[in-house]
Order: structure tokens, then sequence, then C-alpha cells
């Protein structure tokens, strides 16, 4: 198999007939470099003049609330725009927007109706009654089938917060397409494949497959959607690209295909910059383009990315502090030849931070490893230091379970590209979980409107009787109990919730960039462990007695003498911990999950700890009610009291191996130590 | 005068931390771990805390601070915490940006 677009390009298994096999090119036609960033270029004149429009319109949408300008009509897809849009054509290398003006954004009701009409009014907006009612009488959402199918028992998990953040009124994300087939390719040819593939998928006509092939279908027609959309612009994406603007171009037109059609909680877009160097290489040696040129291109593709939004309602800022959208690009790493996938573009990618000024998003992330070429290392420090903005994940811990084609997905799930992809999850509230023990399934704050009593979210087991101080052995055996029934509600809920996004609010462009036979990740989450482990050690070593209100609920606790806290280096508190997360995992992982998903975990909420604390009574460690929980792994705060070595030394121990989708700690700084006063 | 503002004197770092600040001490830790490869560098360490006006004569923003300084000026500054390997690379290359000038 041959096009005219591969000239020069060394063939492979990646070029064999009905063959698709990103990283075969990659590796058959990279060049390593192992220079130094002397060679990078300053942005040019465009560069600076297109930056400036963007900036003006950012500084325009802050002045106004947060949004510059929102569709309350067009209901946003592929290709669902009659005309195309831009920011000032004659500048732009790299065309596209989400919608048809820069920083408008999109409708998106096909994960939930209530949430699209809510964030438009939060910003003075009016969804437009057609959408309503097309939405309303004659087509169901991802948020409606949830809601069709839940139980009274998952609704009551819902409501009390013990599982929070459930991707059910947005979308799931997580899933990221090889957006480099596009460029590679060409839509045509991932057509022809995708219909070959749904030729084969025989068998029992059950309905798995029935779903599998209905879902191959869709993805067929988001390729052809995709092709459409680009037509608009005035670029046949059909063919392979031919140069490294147009590589640029058809890969960017593939990660915009996918954001216009959904609004996944993270929207990352893999591991390009090497992919790109490819074709730049082959326009430099041919003479075609300069370095400033190539460097003009990559800064106009970055500034695109820094321009994703997506309408949200505030309480979902809320939960993430901010309006993240997690456009991940992951640079570098070590091949399994031993070869660093270091190429100059890596060095443009980043250059980006200095040309264009630091951002938090795309978020850079650079896949580490010692081996990597001292010349990137150092500029990669230099970065690091002047702009705070590049993230680090070790190449050295993924590369040998996840090979050397992998990305990162949102911030630290990583997933080979275009082979996997993850059922996002959120977290169960373990500190809750321990209330519950104690209480026999009742929420120690929410009330049951009917009877005003105490609600009984969890099923009636016996709760903890007297006013004598905790005995341990009692609490766990309950806590063990009640962590068996909430990982099977948490793994039943997120099966429920990945049911119906595949069928209301289905990824078909991110999907058709996959292999059609994926791995699949099933993604759970652990918020509130630090206030746990620190619960049940001061019921082993102190004396925690229970304080019960009117109806003999434990509400609150008087703790008498000390006790060991996770976050000093403590093994009487930090095995606590540890155990927490090797019995949870154990338990998730003995249900079902969704379609042969591989269940995994992560300690890893960074800012939603405040909302799930602001939902969780006093706790038997003397924490109040309402006050946050610590982020990830932290300990919890002013507890670490044996310094942030120590702290590091706790956090350390926690088996990564039981929780493969990330273990976070945070560091902060108290304002106090910055002075006592503006003087 | 501090010794690092000597004009006859060699190349320093200076790191400015604070005890209420956990990231100060990581970094502390870091620099202690990539020093041994710098034999020119002497180190200072200023607190938050004990010498305020120095601090602000160096017109520090965010702690934890590292500086450079060579002859007396200051030719290199990073803010925040960062790892052994990244701080290592950065003297590095400061300092052999820096010898370059000469």
């Amino acid at each position: 198999m041959f096009f005219e677009a591969w000239e020069g390009f060394r063939p492979g298994k990646w070029c064999e007939e009905n063959e698709i096999d990103t990283r075969d090119f990659i590796q058959r036609n990279y060049k390593e470099y192992e220079g130094d960033a002397s060679f990078l270029a300053p942005p040019t004149d465009a560069t600076n003049r297109l930056w400036k429009e963007v900036l003006d319109l950012m500084a325009q949408e802050r002045a106004n609330g947060g949004v510059l300008d929102a569709e309350t009509k067009i209901v946003s897809q592929i290709d669902s725009y009659p005309t195309a849009g831009y920011i000032d054509q004659d500048l732009e290398k790299i065309v596209g927007l989400q919608t048809d003006k820069p920083l408008k954004r999109g409708l998106m009701p096909f994960g939930g109706l209530r949430m699209a009409e809510q964030s438009l009014s939060m910003y003075g907006y009016q969804l437009d009654p057609s959408v309503k009612e097309i939405f309303t009488k004659y087509r169901k959402t991802h948020n409606d089938g949830v809601f069709d199918a839940y139980t009274p028992e998952m609704r009551a998990c819902r409501t009390s917060h013990i599982l929070t953040g459930l991707p059910d009124t947005y979308g799931r994300g997580r899933i990221v397409g090889d957006y480099r087939r596009v460029a590679l390719y060409g839509v045509d040819y991932l057509i022809k494949q995708k219909e070959r593939d749904k030729l084969h998928m025989g068998g029992r006509m059950n309905p798995d497959l029935v779903r599998d092939r209905e879902e191959v279908a869709e993805q067929i027609k988001a390729l052809k959607a995709l092709k459409s959309m680009a037509a608009k612009y005035g670029f046949d994406i059909s063919v392979p690209a031919k140069n490294a603007q147009e590589a640029i171009q058809w890969l960017y037109f593939g990660y915009l295909g996918a954001i216009k059609d959904q609004n996944g909680a993270a929207m990352s877009i893999g591991r390009n910059s090497t992919f790109l160097d490819i074709y730049i290489e082959r326009d430099l040696e041919r003479g075609l383009i300069t370095e400033e040129e190539a460097q003009e291109m990559i800064d106009h593709f970055i500034m695109k990315l820094r321009m994703v939004k997506f309408m949200r309602i505030k309480e979902y800022n809320e939960l993430f502090s901010g309006d993240p959208t997690w456009v991940t690009e992951s640079i570098g790493g070590v091949g399994m030849d031993g070869r660093s996938l270091v190429t100059k573009s890596s060095f443009r990618i980043l250059h980006t931070l200095e040309n264009l000024g630091p951002a938090p998003e795309p978020n850079l992330t650079v896949l580490w490893s010692k081996r990597l070429p001292l010349g990137f290392k150092r500029y990669c420090a230099k970065i690091s230091i002047d702009t705070s903005a590049i993230q680090y994940e070790s190449d050295d811990l993924m590369r040998p379970l996840m090979g050397d084609d992998y990305c990162i997905a949102c911030c630290v799930s990583c997933m080979r590209v275009g082979k996997d992809m993850q059922f996002f999850g959120a977290r169960a509230n373990l500190a809750k979980c321990l209330l519950y023990a104690i209480n026999g399934g009742k929420d120690e704050i929410m009330k049951d409107k009917a009877t005003g009593k105490h609600m009984q979210v969890a099923p009636k087991y016996e709760a903890i009787h007297g006013d004598d101080a905790l005995d341990y052995d009692e609490v766990i055996d309950k806590y063990k109990q009640m962590i068996k029934w909430l990982a099977k509600v948490y793994v039943d809920t997120l099966n429920l919730i990945h049911i119906m996004h595949d069928k209301y609010s289905y990824e078909a462009l991110e999907m058709a960039l996959h292999d059609t036979k994926v791995r699949r990740f099933f993604a759970t989450g652990i918020a509130g462990l630090s206030c746990a482990a620190d619960s049940l050690s001061a019921i082993k070593y102190a004396k925690v007695y229970p304080i019960r209100d009117e109806e003999g609920v434990v509400v609150d606790y008087r703790i008498e003498g000390d006790y060991p806290k996770y976050g000093n280096n403590d093994d009487r508190a930090d095995e606590i911990a540890v155990w927490l997360v090797r019995h949870f995992m154990r338990q998730v992982a003995s249900h079902y999950t969704y379609r042969e998903s591989i269940p995994t975990t992560s300690i890893l909420t960074i800012t939603s700890n405040v909302v799930y604390g602001k939902k969780t009574g006093n706790t038997p460690d003397g924490r109040r009610a309402g006050t946050p929980l610590a982020p990830g792994a932290n300990p919890m705060h002013g507890r670490d009291n044996n310094g942030a070595l120590a702290s590091l030394e706790s956090v350390a121990k926690l088996p990564y191996d039981f929780a493969r989708d990330g273990i976070s700690n945070t560091f902060s700084i108290t304002p106090a130590s910055l002075g006592k006063n503006e003087d | 005068m501090n010794l690092f503002r000597n004009e006859n004197s060699g190349f320093y770092a200076v790191e400015i931390g604070g005890l209420a600040c956990g990231g100060c001490e990581v970094l502390q830790s870091e620099i202690s771990e990539v020093l041994p490869s710098f034999p020119q560098y002497k180190f200072v360490r200023l607190d938050m805390e004990k010498d305020m006006a120095e601090i602000e004569a160096l017109a520090v923003t965010k702690i934890p601070a590292l500086i450079l300084f060579y002859q007396g000026k200051e030719f290199a500054r990073a803010y925040g915490y960062q790892p052994a390997e990244i701080l290592e690379l950065w003297i590095d290359a400061k300092t052999e940006e820096r010898l370059k000038q000469q």
C-alpha cells in the first residue's frame, strides 16, 4: 500500500495492506535529537499579532464574567456548524474553532439537558425552545438514561455524597483518540478499515455484538462528518497529509472533531510531537519550510489548544477549582529500543511557553527518564524554572507497563494511544464510609424529608451501641462490612453510568481513532483516605468516645489521649492507610465491571476534596464537620508534624500496584511563610 | 554584608526559605543532594523569620527561592520547589552560561 504523501518515509508494518500502526511509523522514521535549544526560533510577526488578538478576547471573556459568548441553538456536533470559524483567517496557519466564533462555547445537551440549560442561564443566556423541545420530547440524554435506571440506593449515595463527582451529568472524558491516524492515513482509509472490521464482527447476535456493530457504524459516520467539517475549512482530509502544515492541521481536525462532539472532564490530545517532527524534518530537508515557519505552525497549533473551552455550570468549576480542560500533550520518553523519543519538535512544543508565555493548558507533560538526552533535560529544567508550566511523569515507571506509545489522559492516567480507553469513575468517600459503619448505614448529616430523621443510605447493618470508647476491632469489622457494600454499589453505579454513556453520548469519533478491539480500564477513586486512616488510628491508639444526638446517631467524638497520625512516617498510622487502599481495591476488583474492563483505582483528588469535606460530618480523628478532607493521598492539614520529608515517606508507602490510576500529593506554601504583611 | 555580595567572591547558591513552608524544607533537601556536584559553590541559607531585611533587599516575591551569585552579582533565580534532577541541570546550565560571559 502506498500513498504519494508518504514519499520519503521508511516503509514497514505501518503501511502494509489493512494495517493501522502509528507507533511503527514513528519508530521507523523519527530522528532522535540530542542537541540543545539553540536552533529554536522566536515567534513570527503573524504569531505575535494573532496571539494578541486571542489575549484580547480572553481579557474580554474574563471581564464578561468568564464566558464571552455561548451558543443557544445549534447543538455542537462534529459537523453541525454550516460555516467555518476563524480568529483571523489571514494570520492563522492552523485553523478550526469549536463553534463559529473564537471562545464561543458550544451547546452540548447529549450529556444532559438540564446541565446545558443551567450553565447557559448562569451566564445570562437562554436555551432555544426548539432545542429544549427536541431533547425533552424526542431525544433522550445520558443523564436521562442514568436517572431512569438508578436504584433508590444509588440515588441516596449520590445525594449523601458518599459517592461524589460521578460522571452522570457531564461527559466522562479520559478517552484519547489517536489523532495522528488522521494525518498519517487520511480519513477514507480509516473508514475502509472500520468497514472491514464491521464486516468481520460475527458470531451470536447477542446484545453485546449488536452494540459493538452499532458503535462501529457510529464511528464510520463520525469519520465522514469529520471529513465534511474539514471541507468547510477548505481541506480534503480524506487522503493522508502531504506536508507538515497538513499533518498538524489534519491531526488538529481530529482533535477538534472530538471537542466539538464531547465535553469530557478531561479531553487530552495524546503524544504527538515526535510524530509531527517526522513531517517537519522532511519539509525542512526538502527546503519547503524554515525553522521559523516550523515553529510558527507549532505555535498556532498550541494557540488553538489554549482556546479549548466548554460551557459548564459554576458548581462544576467549583468542584475542579477553575475551568480545566486537561488538554494533556505527552512529550519525550524513551523507546523500547533504548533511543529516546525526543525530537526537535519536543523542544518546539515546550518553546511555545516562551513564545506565547506560560499557560496551564495545554497541560504539557514530559515523560521523564534519566536516559533523556542532556540537552533536552536542560531545556526542560530551564522552562520549568522560568514558567512553572511543565508537568513531569516517570516514563521509567510507566514504560514497562505501557510500552513506548502511551500518553497521559487528564493528569496521571496512562494509556496506550489508540489502544486503551478508560471509564472514568470519580471517587468513593472512605471517611464517610467509616461514619456509616459506626452508625449502621445512617447518614450523619442528611435527613429523610418525610420523617425528618437521619437518612438510612446503606443497608441497616448493626450500628455501634453504647457510650464507651469505640473498640477498634469492632469498628474494623463493621467498616469492612460497609466497605464491601460501598464497593459494590460504587461499581454497580459506574457500570450503569457507562452503559448509558455508551448508549446516549457515545464518543464515536474518539473511538473511531482507536483500534476496534480496545483494552478498557475501569477507573475508581478514593477520597478521604488520610481522614479515615487517622480516625482508625485515633480509635486504636487513643480513646474515642461517641457523642450521640437525640436519635442515638453518633454525630461527634470526644478524644482522650494522642494517637499516631498518617503523614509522619509512623508505621502505626501509615499501615492503616496502606491496608485501606489494598482492601478497598480488592473489594472493587471482586465485582463485575462493564465490557471486561480492568479495575483500577486512584487517590487523586486535587481540589474536589473541599467539596467532599463539606458533605462529611465530624470524624473520629477530631476533624470538624464540613471542613475539607485532605487532597489525594495528602496527610490531613497540619498533622504532618515531622516535616515534609516524613510526610512524603508516608505517602510513598501507599502501594502503586493497587492504585495504578495515580496517587497524588499536593504541596502548598502557607501565606504566613511569605511574610507578615505587604511591606 | 553577606559574603555572596562581595565582588571578590566566587559562586554562591543562596536559598531562601521559612519554617512554615513545606516546599522549602523539601527544596533544602534537594539542594543538599545536588550541591556536592558543584564544589565551586558555597551555600547560604536565608530564613524568612531571621533574615527579613536581606530577603527584602533581594526582592524575593515567593519562597522557596534559589538565587545564584558570582562575584557579588546575581545571575540566575528560581522560585518554587524543583526536584533535584531539574535543579542540577539548571545550576549546571546557568553556571556554564555565566562562565562563558567572562
